[in-house]
C-alpha cells in the first residue's frame, strides 16, 4: 500500500496556498481546480493514514529532530478520523461552494480556504503543544479572513461578527500561549507524550493554572459557554458554505485540541472533567433555550451548534468508554448533520433572499427536495430513531448511566435537553411542510452541484443511524486511545 | 523575578484595554501589549543571568548558556502577532466605513 506521509497533508495545501494566486494571474479559473486537487490529496491522503493508523499509531518526525526535542505528528486512530472527517467535510463544502462566493475576490477566497483545512488537519494530527497553538493560530485567522469575505448585503454584519470574533479569538490564542508557557516553565518539555509523563512531578499549582489558562484559551474556539458570544455573529454574518466550514471543521479541530489537552496530557485530571461537565450542561441549556426563541434560521442553527458541543463537552467529562464513543459519533454525526443544515438553509436563504424562517411557510411544496434533505439533518440533530443523532444520544445516555446518581441527572437533563431541540427543529419542519405558502410559485432548487454533497451527507446520516457497527469500529479504538493517553505511543523518546 | 513582573504587568494592561476602552484600535492595542507580555513570559522563562547565547563554542559549557527552545517559540509569537495585529487594523478600516464610527459600543446591530 501506498504509505503518505502525514507532513504532506500540511505541506501540500500550505505550498498550494502559495501556489494559486500565482497561477491565477495566468489561468483565470485554476484556484477553483488548484483547490479542489489539494483538498481530494488531503481526502485520499487521509483515508489512507486512517488505514493504517488501525493497526499502529503513525508518526512522522519532522526535520531529523527526534522527540521530545523536535515535533512529531502522531496520528491515532482519533486523529485521522478526524482527519479524514475534515478533509471529506471540506470536500463536500468545495462542490457547495459556486453560486455564493461569485462576487469578490475568488483567488483569495480558495486561498483561504485551504489554509483553513490545512490548519484544522494540523491541529489534529500535530503531537506538540507549541506547534497547536501555530495551527489553531492559522485556522483563526483563516477564518477571520473567510468570515470577512461576506460581501453585499450581508457585509455589515459579516465585518461586526469579524472585529467581535477576532478580538475575543486572539484573547483566546494569548491565554492559550500563557499556558503553554506556564507548561513548559513547569515541566521543561513541550511534546505532549512526555508532558504527559513529567506533569506528575511537576508544581501542582503551576500546572492547574495552565490547566485553566488552556481551557478558556481553546474553550472560545470550542464555543463553550460563557465564552461563545462569538458564535451565534459569526453563523449568521458568514457566508453560508463558510458557515458549514465553521460548524463542521474549525470548530470540531477546536473542540478535539481542548479533549485531547486535558485527556492525553493531564491524564483527565478530575478537577478539570467536573469543571467541565459544569460548562457543559451550562453550554447545553444556554444554546437550546435561546435557540428556542430565535427568528432567524442560520442563528438558529447557530445556537443548536451551540448546545451540540455542550452535549459533547458532557459525554466526553463522563470519562467512561461508553461515553466517550457516544461522545465521538455525536461529534461525528454532529458534523455530518449540521453541516447538511446549513447547506439546505443556505440554499434556502438564496432562493428566498431573507433568513426568516417565518418565510419558510409551505418549503416544502416549493423547493421539495431541498426540504427534504433539511429534515433529514434536522431530524437527525433531534436524535429520532433511524438517523444518525439517535445512536449517539442512546450511547451517550448509556455512558452516563454507568457514572452512578450524578450520572442518572446527568441523564435526564441531556433528555431534558433533547426536548428542547425537539420543539424548535419540529417548529422549522412544520411550517417547511404543514403551512400552506403565501407565494405558491416553485422556486428552483439548488443547483446539482450543490445538491450532490447534501446528498452524500443525508446518506450518511442514514448511515450513521442504520449501521452504527461500521463507524464503532474505528470509534471504540479511538475512545480507548483517548482513555489510556499519549505516553503509550510516544515514538522514539 | 523583575522579568515575570513586568510579563504580568504588560498582560493586565492588555486585558485592561480589551475589556474597558471604546475605541477599537485602542483594543488592538491592548491586544499587541498582551502579546509583547506572553513574549516577554515566554522569553524569561529560558533566561540564565549572565548566560550566553545557545551556540556551543570552545569553552561554553551548556548550564551557561540560555534556553533557545523559548526564543523560537517567541519568534513564531512574534510573527503571528503582527499577521493578527495587521488583519484586526484591516477590518477596522471596513467596519469604519460601515458604521463610521470606532466605538465598539455603537457597533451593535447583531444581539443574542
Amino acid at each position: 500500500m501506498v504509505n503518505i506521509d502525514p507532513t504532506l497533508m500540511i505541506g501540500i495545501p500550505l505550498f498550494m496556498g502559495f501556489l494559486i494566486p500565482s497561477v491565477a494571474i495566468v489561468w483565470k479559473n485554476s484556484p477553483r481546480y488548484l483547490a479542489g486537487f489539494t483538498i481530494l490529496f488531503n481526502l485520499i491522503a487521509s483515508t489512507l493514514l486512517l488505514i493504517r493508523s488501525l493497526n499502529a499509531p503513525v508518526i512522522s518526525v519532522l526535520g531529523g529532530w527526534q522527540p521530545p526535542y523536535g515535533i512529531v505528528f502522531v496520528a491515532g486512530p482519533l486523529g485521522s478520523m478526524l482527519a479524514l472527517l475534515i478533509s471529506s467535510m471540506t470536500m463536500l463544502t468545495w462542490f457547495y461552494l459556486p453560486p455564493h462566493i461569485k462576487e469578490g475576490n475568488e483567488t483569495k477566497f480558495y486561498m483561504l480556504f485551504i489554509l483553513l483545512m490545512a490548519g484544522a488537519t494540523g491541529m489534529v494530527l500535530t503531537g506538540d503543544l507549541f506547534n497547536l497553538f501555530v495551527f489553531t493560530e492559522i485556522t483563526s485567522i483563516a477564518s477571520f479572513s473567510l468570515l470577512a469575505y461576506s460581501r453585499g448585503k450581508d457585509e455589515k454584519e459579516a465585518v461586526e461578527a469579524t472585529i467581535k470574533y477576532m478580538i475575543i479569538g486572539s484573547l483566546s490564542s494569548a491565554f492559550f500561549l500563557i499556558g503553554i508557557a506556564l507548561l513548559y516553565g513547569a515541566t521543561g518539555t513541550l511534546n505532549m507524550a512526555d508532558l504527559a509523563s513529567k506533569i506528575p512531578s511537576a508544581n501542582h499549582n503551576l500546572v492547574m493554572m495552565a490547566l485553566a489558562m488552556i481551557i478558556t484559551g481553546l474553550g472560545i474556539e470550542a464555543e463553550m459557554f460563557p465564552l461563545n458570544g462569538w458564535t451565534p455573529d459569526a453563523y449568521t454574518g458568514a457566508t453560508h458554505p463558510v458557515s458549514v466550514m465553521f460548524a463542521s471543521v474549525v470548530v470540531k479541530a477546536g473542540f478535539f485540541a481542548l479533549i485531547r489537552v486535558v485527556f492525553l496530557i493531564f491524564g483527565a485530571a478530575t478537577e478539570a472533567l467536573q469543571i467541565l461537565m459544569i460548562f457543559g450542561l451550562l453550554t447545553l441549556f444556554v444554546g437550546e433555550s435561546s435557540a428556542l426563541r430565535q427568528t432567524d434560521l442560520k442563528r438558529m442553527l447557530a445556537y443548536s451548534s451551540i448546545g451540540q458541543m455542550g452535549l459533547l463537552l458532557v459525554a466526553f467529562s463522563l470519562n467512561n468508554q461508553t461515553a466517550l464513543v457516544g461522545g465521538l459519533y455525536a461529534m461525528l454525526n454532529h458534523a455530518i448533520a449540521k453541516g447538511l443544515l446549513f447547506m439546505a438553509a443556505g440554499s434556502f436563504i438564496f432562493a428566498l433572499g431573507t433568513r426568516d424562517i417565518s418565510a419558510l411557510n409551505g418549503m416544502g411544496k416549493r423547493m421539495p427536495v431541498t426540504s427534504a434533505l433539511f429534515t433529514i439533518g434536522a431530524f437527525s440533530i433531534m436524535g429520532l430513531p433511524f438517523f444518525g443523532g439517535f445512536i449517539s444520544k442512546i450511547v451517550i445516555i448509556a455512558g452516563s448511566m454507568q457514572a452512578g446518581t450524578e450520572g442518572m441527572l446527568v441523564a435526564i437533563l441531556i433528555l431534558s435537553a433533547s426536548l428542547i431541540e425537539l420543539v424548535y427543529f419540529l417548529r422549522v419542519v412544520h411550517r417547511i411542510w404543514m403551512r400552506e405558502p403565501e407565494d405558491d410559485s416553485r422556486l428552483k432548487e439548488a443547483p446539482f452541484t450543490q445538491m450532490f454533497p447534501m446528498i452524500v451527507l443525508a446518506a450518511f446520516v442514514f448511515l450513521m443511524g442504520i449501521y452504527p457497527q461500521a463507524f464503532f469500529k474505528v470509534l471504540i479504538p479511538a475512545a480507548q486511545e483517548l482513555l489510556r493517553g499519549l505516553g503509550t505511543m510516544i515514538g522514539g523518546a | 523575578m523583575i522579568y515575570y513582573m513586568a510579563a504580568a504587568f504588560l498582560i493586565a494592561i492588555g486585558i485592561y484595554a480589551l475589556m474597558l476602552k471604546k475605541n477599537m484600535i485602542k483594543m488592538v492595542i491592548g491586544l499587541s501589549l498582551m502579546d509583547s507580555g506572553v513574549n516577554l513570559l515566554l522569553i524569561s522563562l529560558g533566561y540564565i543571568n549572565g548566560g550566553t547565547a545557545p551556540i556551543l563554542l570552545n569553552g561554553v559549557k551548556p548550564q551557561e548558556v540560555v534556553d533557545p527552545l523559548p526564543q523560537a517559540l517567541v519568534l513564531t509569537n512574534v510573527v503571528i502577532g503582527v499577521s493578527v495585529t495587521a488583519l484586526a487594523l484591516s477590518v477596522i478600516i471596513r467596519v469604519y466605513k460601515h458604521y463610521k464610527t470606532l466605538n465598539s459600543d455603537k457597533v451593535r446591530d447583531m444581539k443574542w
